[in-house]
């Protein structure tokens, strides 16, 4: 397991001073990289706090593994998020070739790749559950906040045979939601 | 896909399908590829938003010290900050930061004549709390709800009950004492702001801040300035804190 692995930790655990000893090593490359590239301290503020709960939401769903310097990580999870952000805002297509001086092997390319993936996933996710009837969010929320079926059909003052049976087809519906959504598909969910 | 194909697949989620079912079901995975992408989608909408409920209140605390840090660290507005906005309506803290100029001005050719009422009333602005992006914890509605409508006695116990639950929720615990200021409970208060000061997390600053102004509600002028003068310039109650101490000098 790479040392870095603290800052992971701290993320995790919310332990402020890890995280200020992780802004003060990190921003600055961050800042100097976006401010190169059209952008301006509060994008860099962003960029850098949206990689850290991406990798956040990545590590407490126990798929997160460092395997090399945090810094190059994170340098390439922000220059990625910069770049999309960039082709959301001019609406063209940008790169930046900046690697930050990281020679950057391809299994770590590939882990911030399925980080912003699986962070544009969760983003479809929970616009489309948005969409839904409120009865069918009301009875999600509650069957994915750790309760037991048995205990959300109480709450719900149904029977337990219809929750179950009620839950099957809102996920179903949400299901069919997401498929409708023309960027569905780019987001690779069979790999 | 059937209804009852679902029904299975959330039967298998739970580990609720045994014998000749399992079985079938199992096969069927293997043999069905578009019987596989569906089982997979809905197991991965399952974990994953068991997982963000799960988390909510503890990725908002992460959320809110990197905003923090992000404030320390990069040079921005400090309004943008993303998911707690107290002010709710601009102009009228606007209107209200003018008036508070006015008055200081005035206050401050009167300043001797100030009693520590006066001076708390003066400072503690405690600002009304609401969140955006519509992912309240429910269970925060309701104290919410009576603190926003100064109602402090009445959102004490349901903060108590939140904080058991959910101790490191510090900014529902600076709020809790907040209440227990105004509404007289000082030791609790300085007890609890205490414990929130020994973490030296984000909060640092805000909960030395509060501790100051319940010493200042009891007129207990030295502990208050002992305690504005360990806020450093870095804070964010700074400006705050040396004005206070300016007119209590």
């Amino acid at each position: 397991m790479h040392p870095d692995n603290k800052y992971i930790q701290a993320l995790i655990e919310n332990d402020t001073v890890v995280l200020n000893e992780m802004y003060s090593k990190y921003a600055d490359k961050i800042k100097w990289m976006i401010l190169k590239n059209n952008g301006t301290e509060q994008d860099a503020a962003d960029i850098f706090q949206e990689a850290l709960l991406s990798i956040y939401d990545k590590a407490v769903r126990n798929e997160f593994q460092l395997t090399c310097p945090l810094e190059a990580f994170l340098f390439l999870i922000c220059k990625n998020k910069w770049i999309n952000e960039l082709n959301r805002r001019k609406n063209s297509r940008v790169t930046i070739t900046d690697t930050g001086g990281f020679i950057i092997a391809d299994d770590v390319k590939k882990q911030a790749e399925d980080c912003l993936l699986q962070e544009q996933r969760m983003e479809l996710l929970e616009e489309k559950i948005k969409e839904m009837n409120e009865g069918c969010k009301e009875l999600l929320r509650l069957s994915w906040s750790g309760k037991p079926l048995e205990e959300v059909a109480q709450i719900l003052k149904v029977s337990y045979g219809y929750v179950r049976k009620k839950k099957s087809e809102c996920v179903a519906a949400l299901m069919k939601l997401m498929k409708q959504s023309p960027q569905f598909n780019i987001l690779k969910w069979n790999l | 896909m059937t209804n009852e194909d679902y029904e299975m697949i959330e039967a298998y989620m739970n580990n609720e399908l045994t014998g000749d079912d399992l079985q079938q079901f199992q096969q069927r995975l293997s043999a069905d590829e578009e019987f596989a992408k569906e089982v997979n989608l809905y197991g991965f909408i399952n974990d994953n938003m068991k997982t963000s409920i799960q988390h909510q209140t503890q990725r908002q605390q992460l959320n809110k010290t990197l905003t923090q840090l992000g404030n320390q660290h990069f040079k921005i507005q400090k309004e943008k900050s993303k998911i707690v906005s107290f002010n709710r309506f601009k102009w009228l803290a606007a209107a209200a930061a003018v008036f508070a100029i006015i008055i200081s001005v005035y206050l401050l050719t009167n300043q001797n004549q100030l009693s520590s009422q006066q001076l708390y009333t003066e400072h503690a602005k405690y600002n009304s709390i609401s969140f955006e992006r519509g992912n309240t914890d429910s269970a925060l509605l309701i104290p919410v709800k009576f603190y926003n409508s100064k109602n402090y006695a009445a959102a004490i116990p349901f903060f108590e009950t939140y904080l058991k639950q959910y101790p490191a929720n510090t900014e529902i615990a600076l709020t809790l004492n907040i209440c227990r200021i105004e509404t007289g409970l000082y030791d609790n208060a300085i007890n609890g702001l205490d414990s929130i000061i020994a973490k030296q997390n984000a909060f640092l600053y805000q909960a030395q801040w509060l501790k100051a102004l319940a010493y200042l509600k009891q007129d207990k002028k030295e502990e208050c300035k002992n305690i504005l003068e360990q806020i450093p310039p870095e804070a964010d109650t700074y400006a705050e804190a040396q004005s206070l101490l300016k007119r209590l000098k």
